[in-house]
């Protein structure tokens, strides 16, 4: 009996331990085990560098720090369950035939799964004063079968020969803000570790505090860009750290982290599909109201400011984009910047944030229209069809706030049907 | 009377003899003993040898080397205070009641006592910046199994690659297959070198390549400069030979006058052209490591991980023999220096010595009998090192000098004690700087503040008492073998400028598919920062530690003779996340020095 008993609990253990990520949430990423502060005695170190065979600068074990990054958050990598090249995101790190955890809010860098041809708009209001008055969602694009189907990106923050793609490789509106004719922008070589620190910091995503791109004439940023984290630990011990990188997210209670979608398991555990949530996350709930402390998009718990010096994530991702794409930072569309090329600026304050009509990694969104497939960059080149990582088809991205024509009744639906659910 | 007079000193005479060793330091190691200059009467050969009853090759006393070492630096023999399998030096020749002296700094091939899973680590600001560094430390602790030697063996029960990663030229892959055995590194009959090593490491193996060739990129005539295309680990005094060239300097024999990371020029030597990417250079002469002069007999060198920093070109200031290190254990402190005269005192605010002072920067020294103003009698800070009979004393204020308004011609200066665990398990694995933490003895040494004060410096690694050299010497002298591991700058492979360089790290290596980007390994990140020589105890137990690749591809958990478990040797220096301040201490409670 007692035999069978010591079988039973090994094979218990076996089955929890199988279905646990190969690492906890951030792998070799995390900031404690990274810094010494637990001990110096990190492991992660020897996951991606070699002291003395590195095959890429700063000793990295592949060529390049996208390779590298590849190995684990490439299409075919079982070492996390990110897939940034294809913008998804498993349940499991060792992959294979392991479920969808759903679609990632970055988008992703070869394929994106922004259905960025079917967005819901439902006007409250027809009042452009009041970005609260226009409700609105972009879903996740899906097959015919409904399940989860990224397409080919036609923008994106890199470009790689996966995606094919040859945007400019400008810092849009580095330099620092002022009055003159400064130019578009610097000419810089991006990678993975220009946006993040893969060592862990502490930060949202892993965030370098001050993004490095590399080139002559980029403006750095001479003071931190913030956004804060949630905790690194699952505070249910029995379940995963691995984060929730999804567009999946509910709304809720300010100060309370466990009624946020955090972890990938609060996800398994709601039950929500792979192909849920909402891409636009002006809001949370997409169809809900949002009030003066909550519903703003929140991925990290932190939807407005509050006491302790919290800061809303909105406002937080705004400066962070702002460090390096300086003069695109507004806070009055009306009010001229003094800059001769970026004069007038849309806001990218408040729910306006960077992230509200762009993706980090890379969109799908189809610019097939005259004008948009065609708009040049800020130094007049064009590459036809670049959708500028905006979540929308064409200029869609401006409709789902903006009604100009003042024609639409308030109340109106536009969009797929059934009305989309949440999240 | 008489009779009880003299039975009183024949027992203090045995006392004495009998708290000799058997052996002065070296054994029949002694080089001057050995090589006949004093005389062709050597005692030495018939410990080891045996002209017609050998039982091994060259005529040894046993089966093979690894045998005849172990007889007497094996783990339970009595021959040698220092017992390398088990990783620890005794205090007594036939280990005398079993009382150590401290752990060796090599590690050991049995066992190894390295604190591997306790390091310290301090960080301070280290530039105006206020970029943060850190002070590393890895103690002594409890013998453990090793994982990782540079001989797999019986003993220690590991399995060897027998492979001689990196060397060989550029391409020509991972590296020969090779056997090495105590004598590939060491000379048994003595060689004036630091630890008895071989000034050409040798192993033996089909491929094996011990000459050491770097390709020139550019000679200047201008500057009398040779560069060559990655960094060269030549030291001055190498004896070197250039070829094809075509610009004066080719020949043999040639002596390396100076050295930068990537040129050097020889002596008298007049450059004629400058040439292009054309030539080698080869050292003929091996890699000197320079060693302390010999402890006086009944002394033994001090092998383990204690050091003390001491002033260059002054052996007493050091901690190189095992008298010193057990005199220091007793007493928790190396004993004051004996002062040194001072001969004047400028309003230069240099103050200068009649004899060497042995003085580094950083020391805590104490002035009597000083006739300037102001008066600067009593306990005070170095803050500068002109030459081995020059200082200056630093100010009130971190970064400055004291500055002395009136002159003055005498008074004595003396190095002060320096407090610490001199005990068997004092110590320092990992040696990157010494002292590794100063605030622990002089506490205006705040490593929150920049510029930071006069007492927090430290020296580089000197166990044989050269701080200036000892680094680069045994880097060079691992890279004999490892060729392709020193690294420095390489070419920037971006532009066609044959001179402009970087780090390592950032450049490849010319022609290499293996061994492409590098970690330095110049002063403060030399192989002995990282590694020890003989065997380490370190603990590879992470996913990624545990399962690393060997340059062949074959994964292990070999520690790589690395100091900290799992990758806590990158930790030490390292912390890449940025999120440690200034003043931050992570280890054991209690830290001590050395």
């Amino acid at each position: 009996m007692r035999r069978l008993a010591l079988v039973t609990a090994g094979g218990v253990l076996w089955l929890i331990l199988a279905a646990m990520p190969a690492f906890a949430d951030g792998g070799p990423h995390v900031q404690t085990v990274n810094n010494g502060s637990l001990g110096i005695n990190a492991d992660g170190c020897a996951g991606c560098h070699r002291a003395h065979t590195a095959q890429g600068p700063f000793l990295i074990n592949a060529a390049d720090e996208t390779a590298l990054c590849q190995t684990c958050h490439g299409p075919t990598g079982a070492g996390a369950t990110t897939d940034v090249m294809s913008g998804i995101q498993y349940q499991l790190a060792g992959r294979g035939a392991t479920p969808l955890l759903g679609a990632l809010r970055g988008g992703g860098f070869d394929s994106a799964a922004i259905d960025s041809g079917n967005p819901a708009r439902y006007l409250v209001s027809n009042n452009l004063a009041n970005s609260d008055d226009q409700w609105a969602k972009v879903r996740v694009l899906v097959d015919g079968g409904g399940a989860v189907a990224p397409a080919p990106v036609t923008s994106a923050h890199l470009n790689l020969a996966e995606n094919g793609l040859t945007a400019p490789t400008i810092a849009w509106g580095n330099d620092v803000v002022g009055a003159g004719d400064k130019g578009p922008g610097p000419v810089v070589t991006l990678s993975c570790a220009s946006c993040h620190n893969p060592h862990g910091n502490g930060q949202y995503r892993i965030l370098n505090p001050v993004p490095t791109p590399e080139g002559a004439g980029f403006v750095a940023a001479t003071s931190n860009s913030l956004v804060a984290d949630t905790p690194v630990d699952n505070p249910d011990p029995n379940e995963s750290d691995t984060k929730n990188y999804t567009v999946i997210q509910t709304r809720g209670t300010p100060g309370d982290p466990s009624t946020y979608l955090f972890y990938a398991d609060d996800i398994i555990d709601a039950g929500y599909s792979p192909a849920s949530g909402d891409y636009w996350h002006v809001r949370v709930a997409w169809n809900q109201a949002s009030t003066a402390t909550n519903g703003a998009d929140a991925p990290n718990g932190n939807p407005a400011n509050r006491a302790g010096g919290i800061v809303a994530f909105n406002t937080q991702m705004s400066n962070w984009c702002s460090a390096c794409h300086t003069r695109y930072y507004s806070i009055a569309g009306d009010e001229p910047s003094g800059d001769a090329l970026f004069a007038f600026r849309h806001e990218t304050i408040g729910n306006r944030a960077c992230t509200t009509c762009h993706v980090a990694h890379g969109s799908n969104a189809q610019m097939s229209g005259v004008y948009s497939a065609d708009q040049p960059f800020p130094n007049g080149a064009v590459a036809s069809g670049d959708s500028r990582l905006l979540k929308v088809d064409n200029r869609g991205t401006c409709q789902l706030c903006h009604e100009p024509t003042g024609t639409v009744p308030d109340g109106t639906y536009t969009g797929p049907l059934p009305t989309p659910g949440t999240p | 009377m008489r009779r009880l007079a003299l039975v009183l000193a024949g027992g203090a005479l045995w006392l004495i003899l009998a708290a000799v060793p058997a052996l002065a330091d070296g054994g029949p190691h002694v080089q001057t003993v050995n090589n006949g200059s004093l005389g062709i009467n050597a005692d030495g050969c018939a410990g080891c040898h045996r002209a017609h009853t050998a039982q091994g090759p060259f005529l040894i006393n046993a089966a093979d080397e690894t045998a005849l070492c172990q007889t007497c630096h094996g783990a339970a023999v009595t021959g040698s205070t220092v017992d390398v399998m088990t990783g620890v030096q005794y205090a007594l020749a036939g280990r005398s009641g079993g009382t150590q002296l401290g752990a060796l700094r090599g590690g050991g091939y049995d066992q190894a006592r390295i604190d591997a899973g306790n390091a310290s680590r301090l960080s301070y600001y280290r530039n105006a910046d206020l970029d943060v560094s850190q002070r590393p430390k890895v103690g002594v602790g409890a013998a453990e199994d090793v994982t990782s030697a540079h001989i797999a063996m019986t003993d220690n029960g590991l399995t060897s690659q027998g492979i001689a990663w990196g060397n060989g030229a550029a391409g020509s892959g991972v590296g020969p297959a090779v056997e090495i055995s105590c004598a590939s590194c060491h000379n048994p009959h003595g060689n004036g070198q630091y630890r008895i090593l071989n000034k050409i490491p040798e192993a033996t193996g089909a491929g094996f390549d011990d000459t050491w060739v770097v390709d020139i990129i550019a000679t200047y005539a201008s500057t009398e400069r040779i560069y060559t295309e990655v960094s060269h680990g030549l030291q001055v005094g190498d004896v070197v030979t250039i070829a094809g060239t075509g610009s004066g300097a080719d020949g043999a024999g040639r002596i390396v006058a100076t050295v930068s990371s990537t040129y050097f020029t020889l002596t008298g030597v007049d450059i004629v052209a400058d040439t292009g990417p054309s030539g080698t250079v080869e050292r003929t002469s091996g890699v000197v490591v320079t060693d302390a002069t010999l402890p006086a007999p009944g002394d033994t060198r001090n092998y383990t991980v204690m050091q003390v920093k001491g002033g260059e070109g002054v052996e007493a200031t050091y901690l190189l023999y095992a008298s010193q290190v057990a005199a220091a254990a007793t007493a928790n402190e190396f004993p004051a220096m004996p002062a040194v005269s001072i001969t004047s005192i400028a309003t230069t605010d240099t103050i200068t010595t009649g004899t060497a002072h042995g003085l580094s920067v950083g020391d805590l020294v104490t002035i009597a009998g000083s006739d300037s103003t102001p008066n600067i009698d009593g306990v005070q800070t170095v803050s500068n090192v002109g030459s081995s009979t020059t200082f200056k004393l630093a100010g009130a204020t971190a970064g400055s000098t004291l500055d002395i308004t009136g002159a003055g011609t005498t008074g004595t200066v003396s190095r002060n004690a320096i407090a610490g665990d001199y005990t068997a398990t004092g110590g320092d694995y990992f040696a990157r700087n010494v002292p590794w933490n100063p605030s622990i003895n002089d506490a205006t040494c705040d490593p929150t503040v920049y510029p930071y004060d006069a007492g927090c410096a430290t020296a580089n690694s000197a166990p044989n008492g050269r701080p200036s050299t000892f680094s680069g010497q045994i880097t060079a002298w691992c890279a004999s073998c490892h060729t392709r591991y020193f690294a420095n700058n390489n070419p920037n492979p971006t532009t066609p400028d044959p001179i402009d360089t970087g780090a390592a790290w950032m450049y490849p290596r010319p022609g290499e598919d293996i061994y492409m980007y590098q970690h330095r390994t110049v002063a403060g990140r030399d192989c002995l920062t990282c590694h020890v020589s003989h065997g380490s105890n370190a603990a590879m137990t992470g996913s990624f530690s545990g399962s690393y690749e060997y340059p062949d591809g074959t994964a292990s958990a070999s520690s790589r003779l690395l100091k900290v478990d799992n990758r806590g040797t990158c930790q030490a220096c390292h912390d890449p996340t940025g999120t440690i301040a200034a003043g931050t201490y992570i280890g054991p409670v209690g830290p001590t020095v050395p």
